[in-house]
């Protein structure tokens, strides 16, 4: 009974996806990303800075550390 | 102990295997999957890499792979929100790459090799980039800058290593990055971006860098060389096509090159925007390790990374910085990751004791004399066979001195990009026609480009003006570029470019003896101890890995005699064995790869 649907996805996935992605963006990206364009600058494209260097954050130094792919 | 380091799902797939600290083999899965710069999943490499020690995967502690992928996540998915709405189709493309593969690497690595959760392990990218460099140098102290495109966030890296720590100190975020402002460069000068560098770089000479003002008012170099880009001149973090915007063209006040022409032309205005951005990438650099150097009090200096593969830049290093001595791995870049993430939980996590200094490249799959010689017979190709090693180098200089191209292929091949005397195409580097024979007949690519000279170390500095004192490590790996010596330049007109510089490779004769005695051959009866040095592959192929690869590779071309091992092909044996596979790649990454 699936077996069209199959059909459909296997032909028309790639299409389906960047729809739905496409609505994914502008549904559920839109609201963060327009509160997040007014307050956050992760990529320093305000900011102008002496050095853009910054302290190197990432704790990784054990074997419990280096199982987490984060 | 063995860890087996693996980089993957972005350029050059790859796996390394070090052992009690030594890194026993590598190689990328190009190699073996024959296509270019493969990204897969390096099924081939990792099985080689285990053949090669006799073992089994279970007898493998830890697989490392060599970035943290949700932490990659996380930046594609806050770059996303702080570009809406014009990232709509990079992030498309991305995500459906994400959830198709990228997000699932633990479950793929863990299913391909069937290994228990507890011996995965993940490495930051930027501190396996460190790791490649620092725990294969001599060293036991050194700075260590790190240099690329982009890892997860990080796109440099400045810190120290000290025995079997890395302590890195301070980072550079996505999207500063000096990697992908060479690689806007590379596009705007009609190049495929993680492809074209290399053109650029070779371009440079042709032109005069009268456009350094013009690229810094778009970005902002600090004084320990950070790099600030003003983002309104570039796209690279939104858009999945192209790396600038208009206003780039307008401050460079001509539209980008036409890509069709590819290498086919030398423009001067893009030989000058090569020259000037080279100029800009070079004092980026020098004070980046400057101010390592003098903050970290280490005059060791290990350089890793992408850009870590710009020669003409690392080939100033020591004269125009505080650094006295440089290493870099000789696989620089993401596949070098493989190795530095092995590395890293060898020393790093498990605190492993360092082996000796890695100071050979030659990690690859090697053919027997019975393996060559089944190949040959089988496939009925006429070949003549020395016993005796001395008359072979004696024939191989003499074809050379009579003006013949030749095919080499001996020992492991090489891990990292250069050829290095294992898959190697050979001339006579004092042949003025050789430069033009060799790239238009044989490696069917753009005439401006040079070759690289294979020099016998005692005998560098009589040619080349090295930067350093008795070791000078990147030339090894062929990657510095130094001025020749003035009064050897007319001697070596094949591999002398247009500034007067060359890209040597210096050669030892305890790691790579067979050429290392070849050269001596040449040398004796032309007292020139260099010979010409460029990889044995078609534009757009990956180097030659097994005997019959090199065999069509030699067919399809117009060498003249092929060399493997003490055997020797002669042209008229030329054919094509169709069971072996070809593909041609040209193309480089779309941009939504190359950032994502
Ligand atoms: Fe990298």
């Amino acid at each position: 009974m699936f077996q069209p649907v199959f059909a459909f996805l296997e032909r028309f996935g790639n299409v389906v996806g960047r729809l739905a992605l496409s609505l994914v963006y502008f549904v559920a990206v839109a609201p963060v990303a327009l509160v997040y364009k007014l307050f956050g600058d992760a990529l320093m494209i305000k900011a102008k800075p002496a050095t853009s260097y910054r302290e190197w954050e990432s704790v990784n130094d054990t074997l419990e550390d280096a199982r987490r792919q984060d | 102990m063995y860890v087996l380091g693996l980089s993957f799902y972005y350029h050059d797939g790859s796996a390394a295997l070090v052992k009690d600290g030594t890194l026993v083999a590598a190689g990328e899965e190009e190699r073996f999957t024959r296509r270019k710069h493969d990204p897969g999943f390096p099924a081939k490499a990792i099985q080689f890499c285990l053949d090669h020690e006799g073992i089994t995967i279970d007898d493998v502690d830890y697989v490392v792979f060599y970035e943290k992928p949700f932490i990659k996540f996380e930046r594609l998915l806050i770059t996303a929100f702080q570009t809406f709405p014009k990232s709509l189709r990079v992030f498309r493309e991305s995500m459906l790459a994400w959830m198709q593969k990228k997000l699932w690497v633990k479950s793929h690595i863990l299913e391909a090799l069937k290994i228990p959760k507890s011996k995965l392990l993940f490495a930051d990218h930027h501190m396996s980039h460190a790791a490649a460099s620092f725990f294969s140098s001599p060293f036991e102290e050194a700075a260590v800058l790190t240099l690329d495109g982009a890892g997860e966030w990080t796109t440099s890296t400045m810190g120290v290593g000290r025995g079997t720590k890395i302590e890195i100190q301070k980072e550079m975020r996505f999207p500063h990055s000096v990697g992908l402002l060479y690689s806007a460069f590379t596009a705007y000068c009609g190049f495929e971006v993680n492809e074209g560098e290399y053109k650029l770089m070779g371009m440079a000479p042709y032109g005069e860098p009268k456009y350094v003002d013009r690229i810094k008012k778009m970005i902002k170099i600090g004084e320990d060389g950070s790099l600030w880009q003003d983002m309104k001149y570039f796209a690279y973090h939104w858009s999945a096509t192209t790396s600038f915007t208009p206003a780039f063209e307008e401050v460079m006040g001509q539209p980008a090159r036409d890509p069709a022409l590819d290498d086919k032309s030398l423009d001067p205005f893009y030989c000058d925007v090569a020259m000037s951005i080279q100029k800009v990438t070079e004092e980026i650099v020098i004070k980046m390790v400057d101010h390592l150097v003098k903050t970290t009090g280490c005059k060791n200096v290990c350089l890793a990374g992408g850009v870590a593969l710009n020669s003409v830049a690392n080939g100033k290093l020591v004269d125009a910085t505080g650094a006295e001595q440089i290493y870099i791995h000789p696989a620089a870049g993401d596949d070098g990751g493989a190795a530095g993430a092995a590395y890293w939980a060898t020393h790093h996590i498990l605190d492993v004791p360092r082996a000796p200094a890695l100071d050979h490249a030659y990690l690859g799959t090697e053919y027997s004399d019975a393996q060559i010689e089944e190949f040959l017979s089988t496939n009925h190709i006429a070949f003549q066979k020395y016993d005796d090693d001395a008359e072979f180098y004696d024939r191989v200089s003499d074809d050379l001195i009579a003006g013949k191209v030749g095919g080499w292929f001996r020992g492991r091949f090489e891990w990292g990009p250069r050829a290095l005397g294992s898959r190697s195409i050979i001339a006579d580097a004092s042949n003025a026609e050789m430069k033009e024979i060799v790239n238009a007949k044989i490696k069917f690519r753009e005439a401006f480009r040079p070759f690289a000279p294979s020099v016998l170390q005692e005998h560098a500095r009589e040619w080349f003006v090295l930067p350093e004192g008795d070791e000078c490590w990147p030339a090894r790996f062929m990657l510095y570029v130094v001025p020749v010596q003035p009064d050897k330049r007319d001697k070596l007109v094949a591999i002398t470019h247009v500034d007067g510089s060359g890209r040597l490779q210096t050669v030892y004769a305890d790691t790579n003896p067979g050429y290392h005695a070849m050269i001596s051959s040449f040398h004796s009866k032309t007292g020139i101890p260099v010979v010409l040095n460029t990889s044995f592959n078609l534009k757009g192929e990956p180097i030659v890995e097994t005997p019959a690869q090199a065999f069509n590779t030699f067919s399809r071309s117009e060498m003249d005699v092929l060399y493997l091992g003490n055997y020797v092909v002669t042209a008229d044996a030329k054919k094509i064995i169709d069971s072996t596979p070809f593909m041609l790649r040209h193309e480089g990454d779309r941009v939504a790869e190359m950032v994502s």
